[in-house]
């Protein structure tokens, strides 16, 4: 595990962060949001397993929500999508400041 | 005459000047503002050429060149060193990470090499033998493009190289069967390092997604297809010579030239504004979304698995109310169907813990 690679997953987290920072401010939609989150975890390469399958968790919470309202052809969240958003971005923000 | 001598020689003055401050101008520019890293020793600025023919012995130790032979391939030398991913002696790169990253890393000029590295490949348009070589490049330059703080300086000579591989893959079909696992797997690099770009910027990059999808359409038009199938990796994972087997057995509906995905380097098959880009359909006695359909294409989960999930893994109520959540552990896979279509609405790689 080079410096290199700490340094490359760092930036990995802080694009993270910026996609969550881009969601909440509206300027990226939901889906973007899961394209993006999925693309940097699979490009990590120095945390640990446990941490991944909590990120991947928390991101299952956000791709669920946004299967279903395609599904169901919903043209907008509801109040208990908004909840389970919420709380998953939270977990991921979370996660994304202590990576192990 | 004398007063135009003079002004002249100003002239000269100042453009000499202006040439030996603009590496550390470029330099400065080009840092990213998110490294947590200490700041690398300083460094000599690197410069770029672009020579022809054999390697010279007389290069310079700090300079970078990219060097075409006659039959077309094309190398990355400095100082007389071939740049093969990793520097032998470390007088450019540091071992351990890519050598492009590391012109940044140790200083260099990175939107100045970039932009001329494209600029280089971009003259070459004709079929040869090493296109998949030159895609190589232009991933991993994209990639290396990401990272940067300003992408948008160096990007231009990247598309302009990429749609010229593009013009060549789909007019001429000629790629040798034996590049198909790499370039496909190279294409991939291209879109990853688009969507780093994106993802640094915020901005759209259409154009580099756009070269990739190209990419592949004109070899799913070869005869490398039916030779070894296209499979498509991502940029973070090995390449591949030929598709894995599961690739040869894409089921039913789904063409054996459809780009798969696999776990942990995901193709995102949906369009840029999360419409899914397949339509709901059965498989094997089981009803898809269009978007879980996207998702298994993008995984490459096969239809297989989907059922083997459904019948043999673990069923718990999903978050969202209606849904049942599946989960088989040996594949570590989850499938979500909602109860209101009876669909499965979603597949991937990972476990929702409840």
């Amino acid at each position: 595990m080079s410096t290199n690679d700490k340094d490359y997953d760092q930036r990995q987290l802080e694009l993270m962060q910026l996609q969550l920072d881009q969601f909440e401010a509206g300027t990226i939609n939901l889906s973007h949001l899961i394209t993006g989150l999925n693309a940097l975890l699979a490009s990590v390469q120095t945390l640990s397993k446990d941490w991944k399958e909590a990120f991947k968790s928390e991101w299952w919470t956000l791709e669920q929500v946004h299967a279903v309202a395609l599904d169901r052809k919903k043209t907008a969240l509801s109040s208990e999508d908004d909840l389970l958003i919420k709380g998953a971005i939270s977990h991921l923000r979370t996660l994304i400041a202590s990576p192990r | 005459m004398g007063a135009h001598l003079q002004s002249g020689m100003r002239r000269l003055w100042f453009l000499a000047v202006l040439l030996c401050l603009w590496p550390f101008a470029a330099q400065a520019i080009t840092r990213t503002p998110f490294s947590l890293a200490p700041e690398p020793p300083q460094k000599p600025p690197l410069s770029l050429r672009l020579e022809r023919g054999a390697p010279r012995q007389d290069s310079p130790p700090l300079l970078v060149v990219v060097r075409v032979w006659p039959d077309g391939r094309i190398g990355l030398f400095c100082g007389g060193d071939p740049i093969d991913h990793f520097d032998s002696d470390g007088r450019c790169i540091e071992s351990g990470a890519s050598a492009v990253g590391n012109f940044y890393y140790n200083g260099g000029p990175a939107g100045y090499v970039l932009n001329g590295i494209g600029s280089a490949l971009n003259s070459y348009s004709g079929n040869n033998a090493y296109l998949g070589g030159y895609t190589a490049y232009l991933g991993t330059l994209y990639n290396e493009a990401g990272a940067m703080v300003s992408p948008s300086t160096y990007v231009n000579g990247l598309s302009s190289f990429g749609n010229n591989i593009n013009t060549v893959y789909n007019d001429s079909g000629l790629l040798p069967a034996i590049s198909y696992g790499t370039t496909s797997w190279n294409v991939g690099a291209v879109w990853s390092g688009a969507a780093n770009i994106n993802l640094a910027t915020g901005q759209p990059v259409g154009n580099g997604v756009d070269q990739a999808e190209d990419i592949l359409s004109g070899l799913a038009g070869t005869a490398g297809v039916a030779a070894g199938g296209v499979s498509l990796f991502n940029w973070a994972t090995a390449p591949a010579a030929t598709a894995p087997a599961t690739a040869t057995a894409t089921a039913d509906a789904t063409p054996a030239s459809t780009p798969i995905g696999q776990s942990g380097s995901p193709l995102n098959v949906s369009t840029a504004d999360g419409v899914p880009s397949n339509t709901p359909s059965t498989v094997s006695g089981i009803d898809y979304s269009g978007h879980a359909l996207d998702q298994m294409q993008s995984d490459g989960i096969m239809p297989s698995a989907v059922q083997n999930t459904i019948n043999q893994g673990q069923s718990v109520v999903g978050k969202v109310a209606g849904t049942t959540v599946y989960y088989e552990p040996v594949n570590n896979i989850t499938v979500v169907t909602d109860a209101s279509s009876g669909r499965v609405v979603t597949v991937s790689y990972g476990q929702i813990r409840q």
